[in-house]
């Protein structure tokens, strides 16, 4: 099959900045990306840089951009990125944004790798427990694997638009990493763990806009494992203002009136004795009030039809859980 | 200079432990790695480890199978500490958060490998090596031991007949350092990149084996390479023997049993080395030409394939555009695992004071000739722990001594010399590299006969000499991978051209080892181990 692929090239130690090369391959029907590389490596320039270590998308070194899309490039075939190609050329670029090294090689660390070693993401285990392994349920098991199958690939955290925002935001990546260690019933780190989780720039700066599960090319639902965190974290008490209150004010809201009840959510947001907070608060409501988009104001918004019902699942659900 | 008490080379299953128990025992452990621990090859194992804790199992029939299995070279004493110190090891494993998978009583669940007699292999999923490297580099992170990546160790530092350190290339910056200290273990996995059919990452360029090879260590047992039976052809991505094992059968197009034709019922679990062989045999036509094999897993039910075999259903979905329990899937043998390696004895030590060696660079004799499937986990296990704790004391007592900088200066020089030989003419180094991989596929395979050995020999000799003569563009700069892979294939036309002559030196067929004109396993002459030797620019077996 002959393809042709437009990498990023770009020598540090010549440029300031890079460009696009394209080369013409010629490779299997089954070849992938990484294989593609490979091949551009041995029969037009040795000197191409980037990274690929197992082949079998279990290392998670790989990523990279193809047709502007984050991939791992081993589990990705040249057949399909030409189909999505421009003109059918596949283009190869190193992920963003994190920082450019050499060719396709960016800064894993600064971008991932630290940001996970810095949520002290380890399972603190009793070793003199006994001799036999503890008893855990495999549905607990299989969950565990679901959730440590991340290879640290950072695809999520290529998606996520907090990153885009601050770089400083730890990440989904690295948050799923510390759910991984608090839902397993060998630690007993827990409240360590979400305490720590719970300080600036990490779990409640998620937005829950599901970029980071739509970008993950295995089951591990990065997203939904920060909102476990979050779960977990106000279940042991442990809150950091403002997310925490928006959260049990949006839930009590639906649970007694059926629907959110704006006004209320954002007062209560900010915190009934947060002056400076509730302050700001005043030229949002101007503004929204002089476009007709200011909500009714708290002691006249009403309970809807079928709050009962929905109070009864609320209560349903909470006996449950 | 720092001097380090034990420095470890290599992040994968067996460099992680040693550091972990070397640190625990009180010394001070770095950890220097071409890639970062995660990135390992050991990340892609699929299946599981040995354990005899299942109903019915003991040791001692665990004891029985790994020597069965090593057709006669196994160091007895070596087996039953693997065999004894597995459980310890694995609850370890276990309790620091693997997520091994669980029978209804919530114990450990098992599956019955290749060779072995029982159902004794602890899997997670169908991805058990790729969740113990994550939980053996959490410990790493908790313990706070440095990790120094992207650093290519390219040779020993020896002063005094002792080793005191090692030099690398730092592929960030380019530049040739020294990391001194009282220990060094070699963890730097195996050279089955030298195959073109492999399961192995590209790291595994044989780079510790070559080090220490030069440094006048025998590398012992090299002609035992361990063929996995079923892997895609073309790439040798493995599909897991937990295929076979939960009832996948070896197939012809006409989707008849390779079992039933070859008379041997089971085929499917029986040791690699036999279903390899008798699978090469089976796809060679009389005339010389080759015939496919396939493997059918329509007869595992879909639940037990998304318990047990859902990231090779997913890899087989990506890369080959097939459902796992429909239709056949293609297969053919690949170079897995290198049995030879670095010559240690039981707690990692090699033949110079302060280096040792563990995992997929070492051989020790445990395994024999060949290895039962699941053991060579734990063996990482087991014996990086020794190694760990073996160099921590050995640190301990030792006596720190400066290593002067010609260390690095020779190996900046040799660096250079691959830049001022040139770049002029066609060849190249991946040409030099894909021909090493097409020679020891087609005449180091699966089965082995004189003229082919011979063949090989000339051609890897002769691959010595085209290397000898390209260049490079650049020494030193930022990630200057071209040099890396100069310097990774130096290390695997070494360990290939050990690999045949020890090929040649067998005059049996043994375990992982099939000589069709000398079919037989030959005790009186062969019941020990080879050790080959560079001198000069030869391999010397003895
Ligand atoms: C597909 C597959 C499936 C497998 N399944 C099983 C199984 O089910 N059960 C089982 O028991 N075994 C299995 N194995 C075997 C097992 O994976 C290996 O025995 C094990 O990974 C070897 O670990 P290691 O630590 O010795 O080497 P590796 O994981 O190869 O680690 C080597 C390390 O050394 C580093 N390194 C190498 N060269 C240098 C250098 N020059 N400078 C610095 N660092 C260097 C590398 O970066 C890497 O971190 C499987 C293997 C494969 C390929
Ligand atoms: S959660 Fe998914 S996308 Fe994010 S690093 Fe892990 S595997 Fe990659
Ligand atoms: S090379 Fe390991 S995930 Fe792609």
């Amino acid at each position: 099959m002959e393809v042709t692929l437009k990498i990023f090239r770009y020598d540090p130690d010549k440029e300031t900045k890079g460009n696009h090369s394209e080369y013409a391959i010629d490779v299997d029907e089954n070849a992938t990306v990484l294989d593609g590389l490979m091949e551009v490596k041995s029969s037009h320039d040795s000197s191409l840089s980037f990274k690929g270590s197992c082949r079998t998308g279990l290392c998670g070194d790989c990523s990279v951009q193809v047709n502007g899309k984050g991939t791992v490039a081993c589990r990705t075939t040249l057949a399909k990125a030409v189909k999505k190609g421009k003109d059918g050329v596949v283009s190869v670029d190193p992920l963003y944004p994190a920082k450019k090294i050499k060719d396709l090689i960016y800064n894993q660390n600064d971008f991932l790798l630290e940001k996970y070693k810095s949520m002290k993401p380890w399972v603190v285990s009793n070793l003199a427990h006994g001799a036999r392994e503890d008893e855990v349920s495999d549905s607990t098991i299989k969950e565990l694997q679901r959730v440590m199958s991340c290879t640290m690939c950072g695809l999520c955290d290529q998606g996520c638009l907090v990153i885009a925002v601050d770089e400083q935001y730890v990440g989904p990546a690295a948050l799923n990493k510390v759910y991984r260690v608090v839902m397993d019933p060998r630690d007993s780190s827990k409240r360590e763990k979400l305490e720590f989780a719970s300080g600036a720039r990490k779990v409640w700066d998620c937005t829950h806009c599901f970029e980071a599960t739509a970008h993950c090319p295995k089951d591990v639902r990065p997203t939904e494992s920060i909102f476990e965190l979050r779960d977990m974290a106000i279940k042991h008490g442990i809150g950091h203002g403002r997310p925490v209150n928006h959260h049990k004010s949006f839930a009590a809201s639906v649970k007694n009136d059926g629907w959110l009840d704006e006004t209320r959510l954002a007062i209560e947001t900010e915190g009934w004795f947060n002056l400076p907070g509730l302050l700001k608060l005043g030229p949002v409501g101007l503004r929204a009030f002089m476009k007709r988009k200011a909500p009714l104001p708290y002691f006249l918004h009403k309970k809807r039809k079928g709050a009962d019902a929905i109070k009864r699942i609320f209560n349903k659900w909470e006996r449950e859980s | 200079m720092k001097n380090h008490d034990v420095i470890v080379i290599g992040g994968g299953f067996a460099g992680m432990n040693a550091a972990i128990t070397a640190k625990l025992n009180g010394s001070e452990v770095v950890l220097i790695t071409k890639q970062h621990p995660l990135r390992s090859h050991s990340s892609s194992s699929h299946s599981g480890v040995n354990v005899a804790l299942n109903d019915g199992d003991s040791v001692e029939q665990h004891i029985q199978d790994t020597v069965e299995s090593g057709d006669g070279l196994c160091d007895s004493d070596l087996v039953e500490k693997l065999c004894r110190e597995a459980q310890e090891e694995v609850v370890r494993l276990d309790r620091w958060g693997v997520p091994f998978s669980r029978n209804e009583s919530g114990l450990l669940d098992f599956v019955r490998f290749g060779g072995s007699s029982i159902a004794r292999t602890a899997f997670a999923g169908d991805a058990a090596g790729h969740f113990i490297l994550q939980v053996l580099y959490e410990q790493i992170m908790r313990l706070e031991i440095p990790v120094l990546q992207d650093c290519l160790v390219l040779s020993l530092v020896i002063s005094d007949d002792k080793c005191r350190g090692v030099c690398y290339y730092d592929i960030p910056t380019g530049k040739t350092v020294i990391e001194q200290g009282n220990a060094v273990i070699l963890a730097t996995g195996g050279a089955n990149q030298m195959f073109g059919t492999t399961s192995s990452a590209f790291s595994a360029t044989g780079d510790g084996m070559a080090a220490a090879y030069r440094q006048g260590v025998p590398l012992m047992d090299m002609e035992f390479v361990q063929f996995h039976p079923t892997s895609l052809p073309g790439t040798g991505l493995v599909i897991t023997e937990m295929a076979r094992s939960l009832g996948g059968r070896i197939v012809d197009k006409n989707n008849k049993a390779l079992s039933a034709k070859s008379g041997l019922k089971g085929l499917e679990l029986m040791n690699r080395n036999v279903c390899s062989q008798v699978m090469t045999q089976a796809m060679t036509t009389k005339d010389g030409g080759n015939t496919e094999l396939f493997l059918d897993c329509s007869g595992i039910k879909k639940d037990v394939i998304k318990r047990q075999l859902y990231e090779t259903a997913a890899m087989l979905k990506d890369l080959q555009g097939v459902k796992i329990a429909e239709g056949l899937i293609p297969i053919t043998p690949c170079a897995h695992r290198s049995l030879g390696g670095i010559k240690v004895s039981a707690n990692g030590a090699t033949q110079i004071p302060g280096l040792f060696a563990t995992g997929g660079c070492s051989c020790s004799g445990t395994h024999g000739a060949n290895q039962l499937g699941g053991n060579a986990l734990l063996d990482n296990l087991v014996y990086g722990r020794a190694t760990g704790i073996a160099s921590s004391d050995y640190a301990a007592s030792a006596v720190a001594k400066e290593v002067s900088d010609s260390f690095a200066e020779d190996q900046r020089k040799s660096l250079r010399n691959l830049v001022s030989r040139g770049t002029s003419g066609k060849d190249s180094q991946t040409a030099i590299r894909s021909d090493l991989q097409k020679v020891m596929n087609d005449k180091v395979g699966v089965i082995r006969h004189k003229d082919a050995l011979m063949e090989a020999q000339k051609t890897v000799e002769s691959l010595q000499d085209r290397y000898d003569k390209v260049g490079l563009q650049k020494y030193g700069g930022t990630f200057n991978t071209e040099l890396c892979s100069m310097v990774e294939l130096g290390n695997l036309l070494d360990i290939a051209g050990a690999t045949v002559a020890s090929a040649l030196a067998r005059t049996e067929s043994r375990g992982n080892h099939y000589r069709s004109d000398y079919p037989k396993r030959d005790d009186k002459q062969w019941k020990k181990h080879t050790l080959v030797y560079r001198e000069n620019s030869s391999h010397v077996v003895k």
